[in-house]
């Protein structure tokens, strides 16, 4: 049996374990994937893509039901950071490898109507969501493992919106 | 509301390493139960690497100290609360019980809980309790980075699910999301100047 002070030792390093590996996320994405693997930038021009949709689709929503803007709001600021991160974290090839196009996660380009009964557009939004973050965790797979901490931290996020569209804010846990 | 609960979840894990840490006295531990353990059988278990087994040991330590905190959360709650907070406490047994058999499967041996952790803040209120329950589950999630960033894709699966798992319910704790559950302040805005020495992040 182990001892206490491995025991704080191995508990103090489930912090710092994965912090250092985060930190490396500066560490430049430049390896070559193995053959019939995406790039990193590859999978970053999915998931942008993936994001202004979903993007779009939040703000789709919220200009049909305004009276949802505070539940919203909040989300959409989320999904905004994400994008503004996933975007600092594309540096295009001078010579793209391929047209962005084919594997693109998420919706197609052209927009669905907005649902007019507020609960049918809440849950648009969270089937978005849903799919998201399943979109994410198949895309992490092979990615740099920088890149797959910051998929997984998005979709997790998502995975969190998903959950709190499902549920009425009086039906959570606030205090 | 939602800028006040961010900044009471960082007060809470503020200048801390994990929202709970090992305490060196011996009392009675968290109750422990290998139920579910034959679950982590089905698991896809990857090459038996030190790296992936220190990923794997490091978010095993996370759930013990998880579950730990949970039985202390959840002695403050009442009623649904406090139902909800049983339920994640068996989440977080399940998830521990799974990384366990997967590290004895790889011929490693899983790292035992302490007797007892020390927490971030004195729990002494419902309110402390669920501030508590929402910081645990990021100690939890950053735990799992760790796993998602091994090279295994069945191991970056299984930390990349457990990350939403516990986003979710840090969500509900809260009462609002984040935008980058887990990942620290300095692996985000890499075009600001960074800090020096920022692979210690002593500010978390």
């Amino acid at each position: 049996m182990n001892g206490g002070a491995t025991r704080r030792s191995v508990l103090a390093a489930s912090l710092t374990a994965p912090l250092l590996a985060a930190a490396g996320c500066g560490a430049p994405a430049a390896a070559t994937p193995p053959a019939g693997r995406p790039s990193d930038v590859t999978i970053l021009r999915e998931a942008i893509a993936a994001k202004n949709n979903l993007i779009g689709l939040y703000t789709a929503v919220r200009a049909v039901h305004p009276e949802l803007a505070s539940q919203l709001d909040p989300l959409l600021t989320d999904n905004t950071a994400h994008l503004a991160e996933l975007n600092r974290r594309l540096i295009e090839p001078a010579h793209p490898p391929s047209p962005p196009t084919g594997r693109a996660r998420g919706r197609s380009p052209s927009p669905a109507p907005v649902p007019g009964s507020r609960s049918a557009a809440l849950a648009t939004l969270r089937t978005a969501e849903r799919s998201a973050a399943a979109a994410a965790v198949g895309q992490l797979r092979t990615v740099t493992p920088s890149l797959a901490q910051l998929l997984a931290s998005i979709a997790a996020c998502e995975a969190a919106h998903a959950a709190a569209l499902a549920a009425p804010p009086a039906e959570r846990r606030i205090r | 509301m939602r800028g006040g609960a961010r900044g009471r979840a960082g007060r809470a894990a503020g200048g801390k390493t994990d929202p709970v840490r090992a305490r060196r006295d011996r009392g009675a531990g968290p109750p422990r139960r290998a139920g579910t353990a034959r679950a982590a059988t089905r698991a896809r278990v990857a090459a038996a690497t030190p790296a992936a087994a220190a990923a794997l040991q490091a978010a095993l330590a996370a759930e013990h100290a998880a579950a730990y905190g949970y039985g202390v959360a959840g002695a403050h709650m009442s009623g649904r609360r406090q139902q909800e907070a049983l339920s994640d406490w068996n989440a977080h047994r399940s998830r521990r019980d799974q990384l366990a058999a997967m590290l004895t499967s790889q011929g490693a041996v899983p790292v035992a809980a302490a007797a007892a952790y020390q927490l971030p803040f004195p729990v002494t209120s419902a309110h402390a309790a669920v501030t508590l329950a929402a910081a645990l589950e990021d100690g939890v999630t950053r735990a799992y980075l760790g796993v998602v960033a091994l090279p295994d894709e069945g191991l970056r699966t299984f930390g990349a699910l457990a990350m939403q798992d516990c986003a979710v319910r840090a969500a509900q704790w809260r009462g609002a999301t984040v935008a980058f559950p887990g990942l620290p302040p300095g692996a985000l805005a890499r075009q600001s100047p960074p800090a020096a020495g920022r692979a210690t992040p002593s500010g978390r």
